[in-house]
This record gives structure tokens, sequence and C-alpha cells, in this order.
């Protein structure tokens, strides 16, 4: 029974740290400005898709969040997603024109633009309507107001308003004011199949 | 720059990836075209199919793991010419298709108009 556990874990380990490699590949191409919320929330779906922890994900991101704001993450189930959701995901961020968007980002992206302020992330598991949900919630508080353009549009914001809905049939909430940034994306886990015409 | 092959004409576009559905869409509407959807899923084609008098149609075959081939049969049925957009060879496709244009992703008006109405 040990040799077994013990073989089951490696196993889980490799398995685990080749994803992770093969994820953190895909995720590459992104350079990862923090600011650029669109971007990161599309990573976390694509970490849960790879079936990888977000924590871990976090911890390895945390240090590009700047000094003087606090991160707080809060996530106890670690969702499983069908992996078209992955295949879906990756292929919108292979696009050229992501890493055309996110070269012209840098500073000027309005999110995290202050020196202080509280990141909070959230998400959660939710039956709705019988079936499993993925609630996320991101909401960036500034301590100090920044002018920002609220109808700016990226990628990011594509991605999280038009692309998830669209491919996903997610819905999202997505508010950025002087103040901060609100966005809430939940996200169906259980894909309908085919429905009979007319039933 | 308008097409006179696809200036007014409506064009279902049933794709399942947000931006290559967009780019599409924006290369028919380049070219004068009005166009339907786009439609990620079977259903949702079939319901704009429903609504709509069409000229023609171009179809990804696989949408989020379903295959297209209901929506290609309800084409067929009313006479709307259509072309699959896809990377998969012959061998995918079922035999009543086979007289169906295929063209690799992305495409242009140009290409989009000739396998349509060439």
């Amino acid at each position: 029974m040990f040799i077994i556990a013990l073989t089951a874990t490696l196993l889980a380990f490799v398995q685990n740290t080749v994803m992770f490699r093969l994820g953190m590949k895909e995720l590459a191409i992104f350079a990862f400005p923090l600011s650029f919320v669109g971007i990161f929330l599309a990573q976390l779906v694509l970490i849960w898709a790879g079936y990888f922890c977000v924590r871990r994900f976090l911890r390895h991101r945390r240090a590009l969040v700047p000094a003087g704001w606090t991160m707080v993450v809060l996530g106890a189930a670690e969702p499983m997603l069908p992996a078209s959701y992955f295949t879906t995901l990756v292929q919108h961020a292979k696009r050229t024109h992501v890493l055309e968007q996110i070269e012209q980002a840098d500073s000027s992206i309005e999110a995290l633009a202050s020196d202080q302020g509280r990141l909070r992330i959230c998400w959660h598991v939710e039956q709705i309507d019988g079936d499993p949900c993925l609630l996320l919630s991101w909401i960036e508080e500034r301590t100090v107001g920044v002018a920002v353009k609220r109808d700016r549009r990226g990628y990011g914001r594509e991605l999280i308003e038009r692309a998830l809905p669209y491919s996903l049939n997610a819905e999202t909430r997505y508010e950025l004011d002087d103040a901060g940034l609100r966005c809430t994306i939940a996200l169906p886990l259980a894909r309908e199949g085919p429905k009979e015409r007319g039933a | 720059m308008k097409s006179p092959g696809l200036a007014g004409k409506r064009i279902l576009v049933v794709e399942d990836d947000y931006l290559v559905a967009m780019d599409i869409a924006r290369a028919l509407e380049r070219a004068g075209a009005e166009v339907i959807g786009p439609a990620p899923a079977v259903e949702a084609a079939l319901d704009a199919l429903e609504q709509t008098v069409l000229d023609g149609a171009i179809l990804d075959i696989n949408l989020g793991g379903e295959m297209a081939f209901p929506v290609a049969d309800a084409l067929m049925a009313r006479g709307v010419p259509f072309i699959f957009a896809t990377g998969y060879d012959a061998q995918v496709i079922p035999v009543r298709f086979t007289h169906v244009k295929r063209c690799e992703k992305p495409m242009a008006s140009e290409q989009i108009c000739a396998a349509l109405f060439g």
C-alpha cells in the first residue's frame, strides 16, 4: 500500500511539474505586466484549466505587485475546468496582436497605476440552476484616486467583456473608475452539449 | 475595400473562437457584406439561419468539440452556398459535403467571395 501511495504521489508530482512547465511556457508569452488585469485574469483561468493551484501561481507573481499594495487572495477550492476551456483560452493567448497590445501597455494602463492600494482576488464554485459555476472577483482599491479613462479598451478588457461570454458562455462585469477596478466573472463549469431542436 | 461580389450579401459566420470570428466578420464588412452572427455554436447558428434569409455562410467545423455538420445540412436543404473554414482535411468531412470548398484561416474577403460565389 505504501509503495502504491508513494508511486502515485511521485507520478502526480511529475505530472504536475510537467503540466506546470507547459503551462508556464504558454503563459510566458504574456510578459505579464500585472496592471494588465484582463490578461492576469485570463492567466488565472488558464491556471485552473491546467489544474494548477492559484495560490502557487500567485506566489510566483506576488513579487510583481507594487510594494505599496496589499494583496488578498481568498479561494478554498481549486476548480477543475474542462480541457476545452484551456484550448479556447490558449488560442486567444497565442494571437499575435495580444503581444502587440502588451508591448503598448507598459505603465500607461490605469489599473494598479497608483503607488498604494489593495488588490483582492476571490473565487469560489457555486451551484447555479443545478450546474457548477466558477465565480471570480478581482477588486483593486486605490489609496489615492487616479484619473482614468473609463472607456479605455484593450485586449484584456475585450477578453473579459466579449471573448469569455462569446466562447465560454461566461457572464462578466468590468467597472473601472478613479478609485479602482471591480471585475467579476461567472464561468459555467459544465459545458452544455448540443440541445435537441425544439426540445 | 468593397468587393462587388460580396456587397450587400448576407453572410452567416459560424466560428467558436471569438478573435477569429471577429477577423472574418471585419473582412466581410470591409467588403460590404452584412454579417449574420457570428455564431459560436450549432444552436446559435441554426437560430440565425431560421431568422434570416442568407446569401452564404462560412462554417468552422469544430465548434468547441461540437461538429458543425447539422448547420451544413440545414444550409444545403435551403440551397445556401457555404464553405468550411478549417484546418481539417477531407477525411474528417462526411461524404455528402465533399463538394463543399474548404479554406484555411485566416481568409481574405476575395478568397471568401471566390469560394462562395466564384
